[in-house]
């Protein structure tokens, strides 16, 4: 298990959906320790995980396969080796930082992240092109949602965790 | 630098007060700014290059930060702030199955992603904008939205395409 989980760590370069198709090989067309149908429903619950979803499926899956010293395994496999790889590149970065040519390479590059960031922020919501009138006014909507929360957090400097609270709140609220 | 007990405290915050690898940044951003770390937005910059081209889960960002702000430690401190959060999933998942089917729950979810949206944006917005003094910079950080935004481009291939034009245009 900590192999099959250090491989999925190590291997998943690009986030998420690299993540996820390494895990359901290794762990259901692989080794077949879960069905299909397993590996779908834990995926699902995982969603409510806070922080990294990928780190509460890992649990999850983890306990499935084998209690509390399943969960250690997995966690150990998947997050030590990416960890201390994401250190091992950290501690060149900041070697080379006052390099010219790392320096002109950084002058895009931190930019290039901030745009990149702001690219998953947008599939986040991943709008519908509206199609009848009140798709209009469903995305409106979530425009206002969207255009309000930045506002508090940009403009108004409303602690972000109050902001999320009221969102919770706010869509609980609705019929 | 701030102490290596704060700093935990601060990435265990974001981390559990927030749903995905990146949701976090907001909370993050908002407590280094209020602690006045200087070149915050390009140490934040930087953090998201490493965690982008590192394998494992999105959010390791938050190791390359802890490093930067408190060296191996830092790290360290990072990554545990990463991975105990989630645990609380054990706990959710058996809440959950009490309040799963009720629509408030689905509506709740709902509106929290799209405020989600609305604070990474505006994170990543800053970060973009704070580093941008040049057209090249500029076009750097619309291109980073854009080729995201519309084609599936590896993040590594993306990074290192763009470094290497950096160092062609300031030469």
């Amino acid at each position: 298990m900590a192999w099959a989980f250090t491989r999925i760590g190590l291997l998943s370069f690009g986030g998420g959906s690299a993540s996820q198709l390494l895990m359901r090989k290794e762990l259901v067309w692989k080794k077949g320790w879960l069905t299909d149908v397993e590996y779908n429903r834990i995926w699902q619950l995982s969603k409510l995980a806070v922080g990294i979803q990928q780190i509460g499926q890992v649990i999850l899956y983890g306990r499935k396969l084998a209690g509390r010293a399943g969960i250690a395994v997995a966690i150990a496999g998947f997050m030590l080796p990416s960890c201390l790889l994401t250190i091992i590149m950290s501690i060149v970065l900041v070697a080379v930082i006052g390099n010219r040519y790392i320096e002109d390479a950084l002058r895009l590059v931190v930019p290039l992240t901030g745009g990149m960031t702001m690219a998953i922020a947008w599939q986040m919501w991943s709008p519908e092109t509206p199609r009848a009138p009140r798709h209009y006014l469903r995305l409106l909507g979530q425009g206002v949602i969207v255009l309000m929360c930045s506002i508090l957090v940009g403009v108004v400097r409303v602690p972000v965790p109050l902001i999320m609270v009221a969102a919770l709140t706010l869509g609980a609220l609705l019929p | 630098m701030i102490n290596p007990l704060e700093l935990f405290l601060l990435f265990l915050k974001a981390s559990a007060l927030s749903f995905g690898g990146l949701g976090g940044l907001p909370i993050l951003h908002q407590d280094l700014a209020e602690r006045g770390i200087p070149e915050l937005d390009r140490l934040i910059g930087q953090a998201l290059a490493v965690g982008r081209i590192s394998p494992g889960p999105n959010g390791l960002y938050v190791v390359s930060l802890g490093y930067e702000m408190n060296g191996i430690l830092g790290g360290i401190i990072g990554g545990l702030a990463l991975a105990l959060p989630p645990f609380v999933v054990l706990l959710i998942v058996a809440l959950y199955a009490r309040v799963a089917h009720l629509k408030r729950t689905a509506n709740a979810l709902l509106a929290l992603s799209f405020a989600l949206t609305g604070l990474l944006g505006f994170t990543s917005w800053q970060i973009m904008t704070s580093s941008s003094h040049d057209v090249f910079e500029w076009v750097a950080g619309l291109a980073g939205f854009y080729v995201s935004a519309r084609f599936r481009f590896h993040p590594v291939t993306l990074i290192g395409i763009t470094a290497v034009i950096g160092v062609a245009v300031y030469r």
